[in-house]
């Protein structure tokens, strides 16, 4: 499990640009902002990405916090400073897809997905050690 | 804040018809349910029918048209759990049947102003996810673009089969990704293949098991133009057999909720197909050689390593959706089973 976090941290970090700075989404198009504390994390062993659990999850158009899991992805979800993706106890910020599934647990050929709410476009963290 | 809370207030209709939704709604569709279901969809922005015009929030119509049906799938997406995953589907579909209307009818009698009893995932099963590997670059303008970002460009993957073991003329779905409309080859060795395969929709593939495909365990693979999912770390999983089991099935459950005082005592799945051990995959982490008898299969909810984080950090709602997965040498069971942990 550390080395799998530490593989797509890495990952993260070589696909981040060399200037960077969280924005909030407008939510023009697909992309919608959220905000969020990180619970726990499940890795995808099947798609090489992070489901990443919040509580309290904040999505633009909500009128109040829930709780729930988004999908982070190398090479699809852009990340930012300070890059530490599905740390417990980090708060997240960012855009994303409802709706599409880019997680699949288990071991190939017998995978399944864990539904989620969407993809993560893009997301910035806090360092950890925030309380919720 | 505020603001969106009043307008969504406005916006939610306390009652909308006597009964609620009762018919199925499709494209053609003419009604006052459909109205109301205009109304419901356009109290989201994820699911809004129009900005302006017919169908937009104000202008509801009683006609069901593309506009209509497009928004039905976003509901249907965000709440996938309950609209798709019961009917075994993963695509919406656009057309109001039983779980959808399900799913209506209990907005219609939410207060907008409720602190939400179970927050689902806003789930969408779209088709196609994306993995490491995928070439194009989803089209983020267009959610339903985005079921199909994997599709003409990647190396074909196998997620999942309906089965794992079949006979001689059975039916087998291959679930996975970068299947073309047309000339996917499965293979089951060198001199078992079954060519011209089409694929509509990028994310499956039926095929029979071939006369000529003996008895015995085989490593299929799917290929075409773009590669083949062949991968010598799977060994031989697929097998040819006069008496083939299926897959494990998940057909009812001890109890749909469980409160958080009770996560040290047992829920039973009851189906068929469990092996003697076998491994359940969830939404709070995975735990192996779980027992079964063949019909029934238990387990605690302490057991899995992320619950107790769960519990620790959930504080804003009073339930938790979890998910679970059946796999063993038989296969793994296609849809998620839902159990709501009560927080408070």
């Amino acid at each position: 499990m550390k080395h799998f976090f530490i593989f797509l941290l890495c990952m993260g970090f070589a696909l981040t640009p060399l200037t960077a700075y969280a924005q909030l989404g407008t939510g023009v198009g697909t992309s919608i902002s959220f905000g969020g504390w990180v619970a726990y994390t499940i890795p995808c062993t099947c798609s090489f990405s992070l489901w990443v659990f919040f509580t309290p999850l904040y999505l633009r158009g909500l009128p109040a916090p829930i709780v729930g899991p988004l999908v982070y992805t190398p090479g699809i979800s852009t990340l930012y400073p300070y890059y530490l993706i599905g740390v417990p106890t980090t708060w997240e910020l960012g855009d994303y897809v409802p709706g599409v599934q880019a997680c699949l647990i288990g071991v190939p050929p017998a995978c399944v997905i864990l539904p989620s709410i969407g993809l993560m476009s893009r997301v910035g963290t806090s360092a950890p050690g925030f309380p919720p | 804040m505020k603001r969106a809370f009043f307008v969504l207030f406005f916006l939610i209709p306390l009652s909308t018809m006597a009964g609620g939704f009762s018919r199925t709604l499709v494209v053609g569709s003419v009604g006052d349910d459909v109205v109301a279901l205009q109304r419901i969809l356009n109290s989201d922005p994820l699911t809004k029918v129009a900005s302006t015009g017919p169908g937009s929030p104000g202008n509801e119509t009683s006609y069901f048209g593309e506009l209509t049906k497009r928004a039905v799938m976003s509901f249907q997406s965000k709440y996938a759990p309950e609209t798709l995953f019961p009917a075994g589907v993963y695509k919406p579909t656009g057309v109001v049947g039983t779980f959808t209307r399900a799913k209506l009818n209990s907005l219609e009698k939410l207060p907008a102003s409720s602190v939400p009893d179970s927050p689902l995932p806003q789930s969408v099963q779209s088709a196609v996810p994306p993995l490491v590997g995928a070439i194009a670059k989803p089209n983020t303008k267009d959610p339903l673009i985005m079921e199909n970002f994997f599709a003409t460009k990647s190396k074909p993957l196998l997620f999942n089969l309906s089965r794992y073991e079949a006979k001689q003329g059975q039916t087998v779905v291959v679930n996975g990704s970068g299947f073309l409309p047309t000339n996917n080859s499965v293979i089951l060795s060198s001199s078992v293949r079954v060519e011209n395969l089409s694929s509509i929709d990028g994310s499956t593939l039926s095929f029979t098991v071939p006369t000529t495909a003996s008895n015995g365990t085989y490593n299929l693979h799917i290929q075409n133009k773009n590669g083949s999912t062949y991968d010598s770390s799977y060994g031989d999983f697929f097998t040819v057999a006069d008496n083939p089991r299926g897959p494990p099935t998940i057909t009812s459950v001890s109890t749909q909720t469980i409160d958080v005082a009770d996560i040290g005592k047992p829920i039973v799945f009851y189906g068929d197909n469990f092996d003697s051990t076998n491994q359940i995959l969830s939404s709070v982490g995975n735990i192996s050689g779980v027992r079964s008898d063949g019909k029934k299969i238990e387990f605690s909810l302490s057991s899995f390593p992320e619950i107790k984080k769960l519990i620790d950090a959930v504080k804003y709602v009073n339930s938790a959706d979890l998910y679970f997965f059946v796999v063993n040498k038989y296969g793994v069971t296609s849809t998620p089973q839902k159990v709501i942990l009560k927080i408070k």
